[in-house]
């Protein structure tokens, strides 16, 4: 079994420096290199997989790291544009409600479920993608009331849909997962690790 | 602390935004597609409908990026 402290590990938490620099920066008013120092937090996301596809050190604990270093960062990165100011704390905080409610709905679906495998939300998969964003949106005050509220829209549509399935649904049996990506020989690829939550 | 001007920050984010949800949205157009073929070969499985309403999602969130990235400078 591969050890935690590996290469890939190591990039994932390095992406934690990024951040008293990030503050820094707002705080000077620097805002074009704090969004350089989140754009270096963006691709040191990209290449910790690589690096842990390299070295052949992919872990279970990698994997939850690193989805856990992504709310960490992108969400400490709000946070920190809220309390300066430059994005409309309303939405920040309607985000942080809509997230938690979310949460409570899997916690549900897991115990009607009877097992610690979760609801597949493909698009709360895509919504968290382009939270990554508005951090960028919000240091480069770039859109930034459209940007924000329109979030919050999209993000309160699918937490409806999905509490819909979590609590209301038939709970199905475990099924293989299926990545709807598009690999490039056409055929998809199939794990044996049920549903798992983003 | 400036590396660019105002003006050059601005269109750096319109471009970076609208190419990559441009992409997105092409992209989510071909999984909806290959989801809505699934989905009514099987109109009974939830999981499928789960994934047609996900990329319908990526569709509306790619033409919002592209939306805001043109609203910047046309509107």
């Amino acid at each position: 079994m591969a050890s935690n402290l590996n290469p890939a590990n190591a990039v994932t938490a390095s992406r934690f420096l990024t951040l008293p620099p990030y503050v820094w920066a707002v705080d000077q008013g620097h805002y074009q290199v704090a969004c350089l120092l989140l754009l270096l937090c963006g691709v040191l996301d990209l290449f910790d997989g690589a690096v842990a596809r390299l070295f052949k050190c992919q872990t279970t604990f990698g994997e939850v790291f690193d989805a856990l270093a992504d709310g960490i960062c992108y969400g400490f990165a709000i946070i920190v544009l809220t309390a300066y100011g430059l994005v409309p704390w309303l939405a920040v905080v309607l985000i942080m409600v809509l997230g938690l409610m979310n949460a409570g709905f899997r916690w549900i679906y897991a115990r009607r479920a009877g097992r610690t495998t979760n609801y597949q939300s493909h698009a709360m998969e895509r919504l968290v993608a382009f939270a990554a964003y508005l951090g960028g949106f919000g240091t480069l005050g770039f859109q930034v009331e459209f940007f924000f509220w329109t979030f919050t829209g999209m993000l309160a549509l699918v937490v409806v849909h999905d509490a819909k399935r979590m609590v209301i649904d038939p709970v199905p049996p475990a099924a293989p997962r299926v990545h709807d990506d598009l690999p490039a020989s056409g055929e998809r690829r199939v794990e044996r690790t049920a549903e798992v939550s983003p | 602390m400036n590396l660019v001007s105002h003006d050059g920050q601005m269109l750096f984010a319109a471009l970076m935004t609208g190419g990559v949800a441009g992409y997105w949205a092409a992209i989510d157009s071909v999984r909806l597609r290959r989801a809505v073929v699934a989905y009514r070969k099987d109109t009974g499985d939830r999981a499928l409908r789960d994934r047609v309403f996900g990329s319908a999602m990526g569709i509306v969130i790619g033409l919002t990026g592209v939306f805001g990235s043109l609203n910047y400078y046309f509107w």
